[in-house]
């Protein structure tokens, strides 16, 4: 037995190190090395300068083809001919959102740090992770006259510039016009002068066994807050105001409630059966296929309406565009891309790409592929693009004649309060909870940042 | 010969059903438009559009990730099954003075989310450059794995009679022959049970083989998946297509296998 015994702690002892050495490895601590595979280098030997990107821009998304060309294109013009990328894909912005912030807290950030939102552009400056483009902005006018101030200021962090954004958030209510024929109610030509309006033609769309809004409360409640935003800022100047401050912690206010209390309404009275607990893709379907009249949602969504994959043939020309009542309009700026480089000549040409990418040229051909809004305030639409995507031109059009422009909650409301508010809608949806409860419960969860 | 209730018949049925309503879903699924999978998801497609395989490959590489999903959970399961069916054995049969420390510290990591090592694990792959292979998340796989599967083992090794192996010494068997002869085959229940436990964490993995990974040559299925949602543009469609075709080969090969598979799983069980 003494052999046995001999055999048995020689294979206890390797087998059990080994496997604790496996299943602790992981809470190991140890200070980092060596610089991950984001890491800065340079110059390579022909010559060029390999930029490391992380693009969230790939498969399925909306624009995965304009990025795809951007990226190639630069490569073709004088600053890019030297460059070349390494691209690291990660499929939506959640999963991208995750992994720059393990790069934030510990690693090495890209070269070029395209934006996911989520607060990384502040993370990421006050790491010390991202450089200081003022400089760059102050040494071109011609390139900091593309960008309007809120544009600017909304990337600026402590008195820096870090972020160059691409585009503005706009988003509006799309409408039916079959619907609304059908229902005997001229469309307003830019919004319902009031909500009271808005309601009267629910109620009439209601009689004609019309669903009048399309809403949604999972994920993110995307539409519902759309509507939510709209009724907030469009019914006074305090509630303008409210709207247009960033990460507000106090919920308990008489414009928010109200508004509440009409998104209640709304809820439970005048969209689709299955908006409580719903996504978006459903609900968009619904609108699709003719069966909600208005649905809020920005340009992004006009190519869906020619995709005969999403919408019946010739859905297209059966849509409309019309401002929130009042005259309402959301209008966010957008966080803008970032540097990463740590070397001088990826910093040159990480810096090129984002002038680049914000050329009008560039700017147009990102609104005619993906709808995405020009950032500068003064570009010239082109007749050709009235002519190919008038549902566009329409938006343009309108868009320049909101009287009220808000903030949206994505943009600017904590993430852990937007979780709360789409968990606590079913709830006020269900009557379970007062518009007074859900305002306290989103000012609870504000509190906690 | 004595005829089965009709009871026992519909029991299988309900279970029959319920094993193969979700593929069939799926299946349907992927042969339907944007449109139709919104609008109802119990439908049937008014023509199937087998278009949408076409569309699953061109938005993803999901044969080189399914490929990479193979080796990766397959070596994981080999690594986690070969070390907890030593190291709960010796845990499960011999006294040593740190065998309650150390089962303790194998309960303790099971304690740990994923979140809150990422960090130090981030930076320790990178410093071995274990970063973006499949080396370094078959590694993490059995590091996940092996406190779980440690206890699925010592319980099970627990209920195996000590007269086996007391006769198998008697008869002049050395350790390893007494393990490897009598005791493994035996195990083989328990074994078949981390086998199963290790496939389903592993194969839906999707946290660490994001953060740790850069490229395709060691990406899995979960991040290829990934790839047929974004915001306002899932291509559900697309999305059941590469579903099917990543969880086809895993059924073919069951069916092909299933009798190979199934004695594997029975036969120790009965020769106690």
């Amino acid at each position: 037995m003494t052999r046995h015994k001999k055999a048995a702690t020689a294979m206890a002892a390797v087998t059990l190190a080994a496997a604790m050495l496996l299943s602790l490895c992981s809470c190991a601590s140890v200070s980092p090395s060596k610089q991950p595979a984001t890491a800065s280098g340079t110059k390579d030997t022909d010559g060029k300068v390999t930029l490391n990107v992380i693009n969230y821009h790939v498969g399925v998304d909306y624009a995965a083809d304009y990025y795809k060309y951007l990226f190639e294109s630069f490569l073709e013009t004088e600053a890019g001919k030297n460059v070349r990328f390494n691209f690291e894909e990660i499929p939506t912005t959640d999963a991208f959102n995750q992994k720059i912030k393990l790069l934030i807290s510990g690693g090495t950030l890209p070269d070029i740090v395209l934006n996911g939102g989520n607060n990384i552009t502040e993370l990421a400056a006050r790491a010390g992770k991202v450089r200081d483009l003022t400089p760059y902005f102050d040494a071109d006018p011609a390139w900091r006259a593309l960008f309007d101030d809120r544009s600017i200021e909304f990337n600026t962090v402590d008195g820096k510039i870090y972020g160059v954004p691409v585009s503005k958030e706009i988003s509006y209510i799309y409408y039916n016009k079959e619907l609304f024929a059908r229902a005997g109610i001229e469309p307003p030509e830019t919004a319902f002068e009031s909500w009271d309006e808005f309601f009267k033609a629910c109620e009439t769309f209601k009689a004609a066994g019309i669903t009048p809004v399309g809403m949604d409360t999972a994920d993110s409640g995307w539409l519902s807050n759309l509507w939510l935003c709209g009724l907030i800022a469009t019914q006074s100047k305090a509630g303008e105001t409210w709207m247009n401050t960033e990460f507000p912690t106090n919920f308990n206010i008489p414009q928010v409630q109200s508004a509440v209390a009409q998104l209640q309404r709304m809820l439970s009275q005048y969209t689709t059966a299955d908006a409580v607990g719903g996504r978006y893709d459903p609900m968009a379907t619904h609108f699709f296929n003719g069966e909600v009249a208005m649905f809020p949602n920005g340009p992004w969504m006009i190519p869906d309406f020619r995709n005969t994959e999403k919408a019946p043939e010739g859905f297209y020309n059966k849509v409309g565009v019309m401002l929130l009542p009042g005259g309402g309009m959301s209008l966010v700026p957008t966080p803008g891309d970032m540097v990463g480089a740590t070397d001088p000549k990826k910093i040159e040409a990480a810096v090129a790409f984002l002038k680049y990418s914000t050329t009008v040229e560039n700017q147009l051909l990102a609104l005619e592929m993906t709808g995405l809004q020009p950032v500068s305030p003064h570009i010239t639409i082109p007749a050709r693009l009235k002519n190919s995507d008038p549902l566009m031109a329409k938006v343009l059009d309108t868009a320049a004649r909101a009287k009220v422009t808000y903030g949206q909650n994505q943009a600017y409301w904590h993430q852990n309060v937007i979780d709360a508010f789409s968990t606590f809608l079913p709830e006020l949806a269900y009557f379970n909870i007062t518009p007074e409860q859900f305002c306290a419960r989103l000012t609870e969860a504000a509190l906690k940042n | 010969m004595k005829r089965k209730p009709a009871l026992a018949y519909a029991a299988m049925a309900v279970m029959a059903l319920i094993s193969i309503a979700p593929l069939a879903w799926v299946f349907i699924s992927s042969l339907k438009s944007y449109s139709e999978i919104n609008s109802s998801a119990f439908s049937l497609p008014a023509r199937p559009r087998f278009d949408n395989y076409v569309s699953a490959f061109r938005h993803a590489p999901i044969l080189r990730y399914f490929a990479n999903s193979v080796v990766i959970v397959g070596a994981g399961i080999a690594l986690t099954v070969t070390l907890v069916a030593m190291s709960a054995y010796a845990a499960a049969r011999f006294r040593f003075r740190a065998k309650p420390v150390i089962i303790a510290l194998f309960a303790v990591s099971l304690l740990l989310p994923a979140q809150s090592i990422t960090q130090p694990l981030f930076a320790l792959y990178t410093a071995l450059n274990l970063f973006d292979t499949k080396a370094g998340l078959v590694l993490v796989y059995a590091a996940m794995g092996i406190p779980i599967a440690f206890f699925v083992m010592y319980g099970y090794y627990a209920t195996l009679p000590l007269a086996l192996e007391e006769s198998a010494y008697i008869d002049g068997a050395g350790f390893f022959k007494t393990f490897t002869r009598i005791i493994l085959p035996m195990a083989k229940p328990g074994l078949a049970t981390v086998v199963i436990l290790q496939f389903t964490d592993t194969w839906n993995e999707f946290y660490y083989a994001l953060m740790l990974t850069s490229g395709n040559r060691a990406r899995t299925v979960p991040i290829a998946l990934n790839y047929y949602m974004s915001a306002f543009a899932n291509n559900y469609s697309a999305l059941f297509a590469a579903v099917v075709v990543t969880v086809a080969p895993t059924i073919v090969f069951f069916v092909v296998m299933q009798r190979q598979v199934i004695d594997g799983l029975t036969s120790g069980a009965v020769k106690g």
